[in-house]
């Protein structure tokens, strides 16, 4: 497992993901170089369900492992996001 | 009017992801013990039973129960269910004035959301797997309703904001169901694959379609595509799908996102809308699963909405995508539609022209419920922009104001509110419109608003009210330029010459 796909899921990550598709315009551009903390969830960043399918897309794609059908919610956190990918990423994904 | 109960229905959700086959006349025996319940709690015939179920199975049996017990249903709008704020309680309220349901339906154990408790009285329907049944002649649930009988009525997002019922009748019904079988070639042999959602036209469609011709249905959970979406293409793949319905939105993110090890080469027809298409979504897709046997043009741009039951347009199977302009057609009108394309005074644009697009016909929508009807051969204005060449209908854009995002409409006026209230702006003060952006296949979602202090903190407290309040993204949430945006010189917002502005880097 490559350094990238591995357990060394931290907020830092994640915001850079989200930045990346606000610079794709999947995610709303206010998210491209606004202030985002590991507080924020998926909704008060303005993520809708389309968005979290494709946030939660990406993420699938840059751990390479699976994730469960219930992996984003509206009330996840970025900071929550980041441990459940490090849990999940220990257990060699969701099965 | 007729329909075909197909030997099983099959049904694919986040508890059964392989399907499970349920004989149709056990979902006929269902729909028959949902009308014998309506009844029993004072349904009448000419009665509109309001529905929020979640599970396809429960809801195709509900369909048909309140037909059965001579009534109409309701499947209510998504945003009955988004969120417990004032505006979403106000919303909700305004759809019970309308609708005045005698009852509401819901799934065994579901809980309600707390706007839509304590208005109507609530009908919980039996578990899923209790004892019925079977319906040996599901033809006679629908038996002796007639054409002008109230089949169901769907709400739209009105320009204001305001709940509007589209009612639809049997006869409406049935000959846009007939225009659409004739158009596609749909057969008893052909299976649909939809994951839909029942509210909206399309999702009721995916299921009305193949019962009025006999063919299969395959019925996915629209939240098991939402949380899975290659889950759809697997389907079709596993089942051998012949026909499916999409908005481009899905396309779009299954051609990024590519599902492996599929069989598509059963797939012969997809009508796709809900909101814009542009060419490039539908090839890219089409390039993206040609190495799974997706042969070329299946997917066929389609047009239409609440009050035309579903469709005004489609492509002819197999025939070659045209594009003019930049836009994509979305084939002829169907069989029985007649179709104008008007300049702002109503009179014909010079053919070819872009215009306000008007139509009529069997299945066109006699009137709003609780409103006055239109008058017999009237023109219903669609409030959609586009131009006809070669027989063939192409979409340009919109006058109404909605805003389309995954083929969900949103008032713009109902997003401005939410950011006026949320930045304690007096009214008037946010313009909200949709921007097509053929670059990246998709329609933008903007919001300008006139703040004096304007900084992230604020566009970041919109969207989280908008999302919140209606589970819509906000592509874009800035100040206008200027700190203006247009009005007229009584103070009225101008909301399309705002989206003209921002298209030219104006505001």
């Amino acid at each position: 497992m490559d350094q990238q796909s591995g357990t060394n899921w931290t907020e830092e990550r994640v915001i850079g993901i989200l930045r990346e598709l606000a610079k794709e315009e999947d995610l709303p551009k206010h998210l491209v170089a606004g202030p985002i903390t590991g507080a924020d969830t998926v909704e008060t960043m303005g993520i809708d369900s389309l968005g979290a399918v494709w946030l939660t897309d990406r993420i699938e794609a840059e751990a390479n492992i699976p994730l469960p059908d219930d992996f984003l919610e509206y009330d996840h956190s970025i900071a929550t996001i980041a441990q459940r990918m490090n849990t999940l990423a220990l257990d060699g994904g969701f099965k | 009017m007729n329909f075909f109960w197909p030997e099983n229905f099959t049904f694919v959700g986040k508890s059964c992801p392989e399907g499970r086959d349920v004989p149709g006349k056990i979902v006929a025996g269902r729909a028959a013990l949902i009308a014998d319940l309506l009844k029993s709690h004072g349904v009448l015939p000419g009665d509109r039973v309001a529905m929020w179920l979640t599970e396809g199975e429960n809801l195709v049996a509900a369909m048909f129960g309140c037909w059965a017990a001579g009534a109409a249903f309701c499947v209510l709008p998504s945003f009955a269910g988004r969120s417990n704020t004032e505006r979403s309680q106000l919303r909700v309220d305004d759809v019970w004035s309308v609708l005045q349901p005698r009852l509401l339906l819901k799934g065994n154990g579901t809980e309600l959301p707390d706007v839509l408790a304590g208005a109507v009285d609530v009908l919980e329907l039996p578990r899923l797997d209790a004892n019925v049944n079977e319906c040996v002649d599901p033809g006679a649930l629908v038996a002796g309703r007639e054409p002008d009988d109230m089949a169901f009525v769907q709400f739209t997002s009105g320009s204001t904001g305001g709940a509007k019922g589209a009612v639809v009748s049997f006869g409406q019904l049935m000959a846009n169901l007939d225009a659409i079988v004739e158009r596609t070639d749909l057969t008893p042999s052909d299976r649909m694959v939809s994951w839909a959602p029942l509210y909206h036209d399309m999702g009721l469609m995916a299921v009305l379609l193949p019962l009025s011709c006999g063919a299969d249905i395959v019925l996915m959970d629209t939240d098991h595509f939402v949380r899975r979406p290659t889950s759809w293409l697997e389907t079709i793949s596993r089942y051998r799908g012949t026909v499916t319905t999409a908005p481009p939105t899905a396309l779009k993110l299954l051609a990024r996102r590519k599902a492996q090890n599929l069989d598509l080469s059963s797939w012969r027809y997809a009508w796709i809308g809900g909101e814009m298409v542009f060419p490039s979504v539908l090839k890219d897709f089409e390039d993206t699963y040609a190495a799974a046997g997706l042969v070329k043009d299946v997917l066929q741009p389609t047009y239409g909405m609440s009050e035309t039951v579903v469709g005004i347009s489609c492509g002819i199977p197999g025939e070659t995508r045209m594009i003019q302009n930049g836009f994509i057609s979305c084939g002829p009108p169907l069989s029985g539609i007649d179709l104008q394309i008007v300049e702002e005074d109503e009179t014909p644009v010079i053919p070819g022209n872009q215009g306000r697009i008007m139509v009529r016909g069997p299945s066109v929508m006699k009137g709003y419920l609780g409103l006055e009807s239109f008058a017999p051969d009237s023109w219903f204005d669609t409030g959609d922009l586009g131009f006809e060449d070669a027989g063939r209908l192409y979409i340009t854009g919109r006058i109404k104001d909605v805003l389309k995002r995954g083929a969900e409409s949103f008032p713009a006026p109902v997003v401005e509110a939410i950011a006026e209230d949320a930045l304690n702006l007096r009214t008037g003060r946010a313009a909200a419109f949709a921007c097509p952006r053929p670059d990246i296949g998709k329609e933008e979602i903007v919001l300008l608003v006139e703040s004096r202090n304007w900084s992230d903190e604020q566009a970041r407290k919109v969207a989280a009210e908008v999302t919140r309040e209606l589970g819509l993204q906000v592509d874009v949430i800035r100040n206008a330029k200027g700190g203006r945006l247009p009005r007229t010189s009584s103070g009225k917002l101008m909301r399309q010459k705002a989206a003209a502005l921002y298209q030219k880097g104006m505001v």
